[in-house]
């Protein structure tokens, strides 16, 4: 019991964390057009290369003379909108396809098992590049790579918990009360699936943040000037040496929302005690 | 007396035997240092390893071949026709008839002689493989006498001499061949022989003591293949190597430029690169648009500030090492950003409710296409970009494959594309404008019109020098008119070495960069 209650007060103090961590960052990124000091594409030749704190540019100038804090900040908000749009559509199609294949005919489970083990068999990043890399190069790419390989872990988890369920009493009455395979699972799977499903969606995140940003420094995620953290650290590349500051800061943001996530994630599967129940 | 004078002699001797060896010491030392000096082999950082010994494939890296093999004619390392294995050579007042003579006792790296029979073969293996392009020009090729080659032209050629010195034409010993015709060893008359060959790692080189020029007092040439320009000034700067070119490696100029132990050596090279517009998408099919464009960039400004030393602004055509060829008019014209707008505003553009021109309804949006793993040009799109707003020019940066972009600029598939100014392998531009870019029957057709088109014509069937220079000005100027290209810089061979090799002598020339190595 008092360990019940300690796994449930760190998860407590973790969750929080993580929450504080990205909250302020979604606030940074959706506030971004009004707190930014500069415009972030703005070049300003005369003004290239200022370290942190020499002038009125905060974090200093990037190789073209661009405001470096108007760029994170600009940058959280093209990362944030990239995550929220995979984990939206990965959520949702994989939860459903999930429900699907676990409550549905065996021939629906089989067809859909079949092909997600296909995407399963090749490491996630991989995959997406190579889709990034046949659709060129753009943010859009790379939401529509990640999506094509995020959302099998959504309907693996689903499919399974669904597969569980199913066996449940209060599933099997429902079936012999006549209720329709949407019912059960709107009325009796989903309302159980969830809590796992939004751990790993926030489990997720932090990878999705990191895969973005990968596609991004390969050059076939966001177009420059666009300022994605990303395509930041691969354009600083060059002056790692000269300006370790344009390196450092959005290696130090991706790194933040990555940890975020990931507080949040394993703050919620502690306090939703979900790891020791082996849903994830 | 004589004990104290025995001991005294005793000490004397001691003394003479301790000086003696500090003095044998001190000689070795110094015997050991001149030794190293001389034995230090010269380690350069390169990108791109050989691929294979066959000087004709287009995949080798340039400067390595002329280190290892001849052409009859070669370029200096101020950019000027110089002999080589060709002593002396002279044309037909037609152009139809070249005459090369061979330089005598030349040896290939296995022993075997030069004659100008091994030369016909070479040319006859040339003009079926990868550069046959280069050759097309060749009737037929006949040896009078061992020493003697006579090459039949199908056209009047009045530059075959200049032809003759990109070292994708090296000659190669009949040993190097198998039986299939392909070059499997690397066995030229160049001033060093191939001592090893690790794929993807180095290739270590050797002075050729029969060498015809002298055998060359660098003892070893290694080239460490490091593709990352950043990487290669790092290996450079921790002394992993002691020769780099800083060729796309964008502040290391700056960096080395403080450290004493290294020297920087610079010189204008032979390499521009270019914005080239498609005249036939209708955005740009007006002179007075791409003009109005090139207007708002400030490239006095703006090359110096992001390529610093490595790099001089675009202002005239070529760059200054084709010497008298290049036309002294001005090509690209002053910044003027007023008078950019009112060019703009005098064809038709109105600024739109976004800042952006308008005309007919379309908005002035071009995209611009440029190498995505290049962070040279990566950089230069992004200020162009900005520069090119100023003007309520909407760009779109199209970072593509380097291997993509040549598709897309000979499909005609881009607006505004960023790209070397190609197709110039010698000192004479004239195949720059014939085959790659200007003239009806070009490559790249980027524009073409029937005044260009007979004068580059007219430049083909001209042997006077004075009238070569005189059309190659008109070219040039005509071009200026059309401006179917922005020249954007001049690119400076830039190479770094440590101090034992400040003496370097840079080329004008990329294929001769590392040519002084073979300076006996």
């Amino acid at each position: 019991m008092s360990c019940g209650l300690f796994r449930h007060k760190q998860g407590t103090v973790t969750l929080s964390c993580g929450a504080l961590l990205l909250g302020t960052l979604a606030g940074l990124a959706l506030f971004a057009p009004l707190i930014a000091p500069a415009n972030p594409i703005d070049v300003n030749l005369s003004q290239r290369l200022i370290p942190p704190f020499e002038s009125s540019a905060l974090l200093g100038t990037d190789q073209l003379g661009r405001c470096v804090l108007s760029r994170l900040l600009h940058g959280a908000r093209i990362t944030f909108t990239a995550v929220f749009a995979i984990l939206s559509f990965t959520v949702l199609s994989g939860t459903l396809l999930g429900c699907l294949a676990g409550q549905g005919p065996a021939w629906v489970d089989g067809l859909l098992t079949r092909f997600t083990d296909g995407v399963m068999a090749f490491p996630g990043l991989i995959l997406a590049l190579a889709i990034a890399g046949i659709l060129g190069p753009g943010l859009s790419s790379v939401i529509l790579a990640l999506c094509g390989v995020q959302w099998v872990r959504f309907f693996r988890l689903a499919r399974s918990m669904t597969a569980s369920l199913r066996e449940r009493a209060y599933v099997q009455a429902a079936i012999i009360s006549g209720a329709g395979t949407w019912a059960i699972m709107i009325g009796h799977v989903l309302p159980k699936l969830l809590p796992s499903v939004a751990v790993l969606a926030t489990l997720q995140m932090g990878r999705i943040v990191l895969s973005v940003s990968s596609l991004s420094f390969l050059g076939l995620g966001a177009i420059p000037p666009a300022p994605e953290w990303g395509a930041m650290l691969s354009e600083s590349k060059t002056y790692m040496q000269s300006a370790p500051y344009l390196f450092f800061l959005p290696g130090f943001c991706i790194f933040l929302a990555v940890l975020g996530g990931q507080l949040m994630g394993m703050g919620l599967q502690k306090k939703l005690d979900l790891s020791r129940k082996g849903y994830l | 007396m004589n004990a104290c004078v025995r001991r005294l002699g005793t000490a004397f001797q001691t003394l003479a035997l301790v000086l003696a060896l500090v003095l044998s010491l001190g000689l070795a030392l110094v015997r050991g240092q001149t030794a190293q000096a001389a034995m230090t082999p010269v380690i350069i950082g390169e990108d791109v390893d050989i691929a294979g010994f066959d000087p004709a494939l287009n995949e080798s890296p340039w400067a390595f071949r002329p280190l290892v093999y001849n052409t009859l004619v070669e370029l200096d390392l101020d950019f000027k026709v110089t002999p080589s294995l060709a002593t002396h050579w002279e044309a037909s007042l037609d152009g139809r008839t070249w005459t090369f003579f061979l330089r005598p006792d030349v040896v290939f790296h296995d022993g075997s002689p030069l004659t100008a029979e091994v030369v016909k073969m070479n040319f006859e293996r040339l003009r079926e493989g990868a550069q046959k392009s280069w050759l097309s020009g060749i009737e037929e090729i006949s040896v009078p006498d061992e020493a003697t080659v006579v090459f039949r032209m199908n056209a009047p050629t009045f530059i075959f001499d200049s032809h003759l010195t990109p070292p994708f034409l090296s000659i190669v010993g009949p040993a190097a061949l198998d039986d299939e015709g392909k070059v499997v060893a690397a066995i030229g008359t160049g001033p060093f022989t191939v001592e090893s060959w690790q794929k993807g790692r180095e290739c270590v080189l050797k002075a050729n003591p029969s060498y015809w020029g002298g055998k060359p007092r660098t003892d070893q040439v290694i080239f460490r293949i490091i593709r990352d320009p950043d990487a290669r000034v790092m290996a450079f700067e921790s002394g992993d190597v002691n020769l780099v070119s800083l060729r796309g490696a964008l502040t290391a100029v700056q960096r080395l430029e403080k450290n004493e132990a290294f020297t920087i050596l610079k010189r204008t090279g032979q390499t521009s690169e270019n914005i080239y517009l498609n005249t036939r998408r209708p955005l740009l099919s007006d002179a007075r648009v791409r003009r109005a464009l090139a207007k708002a960039l400030d490239l006095e400004t703006m090359i110096p500030e992001l390529l610093g030393e490595t790099a001089e602004p675009g202002r005239t055509f070529f760059a200054s090492g084709f010497g008298a060829y290049v036309s002294p008019t001005p090509y690209m014209p002053r910044f003027d950003l007023d008078q950019a707008k009112r060019l703009l505003a005098e064809a038709g553009w109105k600024v739109g409710p976004r800042g952006v021109l308008e005309k007919d309804g379309s908005p002035m949006k071009l995209s611009l296409t440029v190498v995505a793993n290049n962070a040279e040009n990566m950089l230069l799109a992004a200020a162009i970009q900005h520069a090119l707003k100023a003007v309520g020019c909407e760009v779109v940066l199209n970072p593509v494959e380097s291997a993509a972009i040549t598709e897309q600029f000979r499909n005609g598939d881009y607006d505004l594309l960023m790209l070397g100014q190609w197709l110039i392998p010698h000192n004479e531009p004239f195949t720059h404008y014939r085959f790659g870019y200007y003239h009806d029957n070009s490559t790249y057709k980027v524009s073409t019109s029937p005044e260009i088109t007979a004068l580059i014509d007219e430049l083909e069937s001209t042997a006077d020098r004075e009238r070569r220079l005189e059309l190659h000005h008109a070219i040039q100027d005509g071009l200026g008119q059309v401006m179917p290209a922005w020249v954007l810089f001049h690119r400076n061979n830039v190479i770094a070495v440590s101090r034992d090799f400040a003496d370097f002598t840079v080329s004008v020339g990329t294929w001769q960069l590392y040519r002084d190595l073979a300076k006996p």
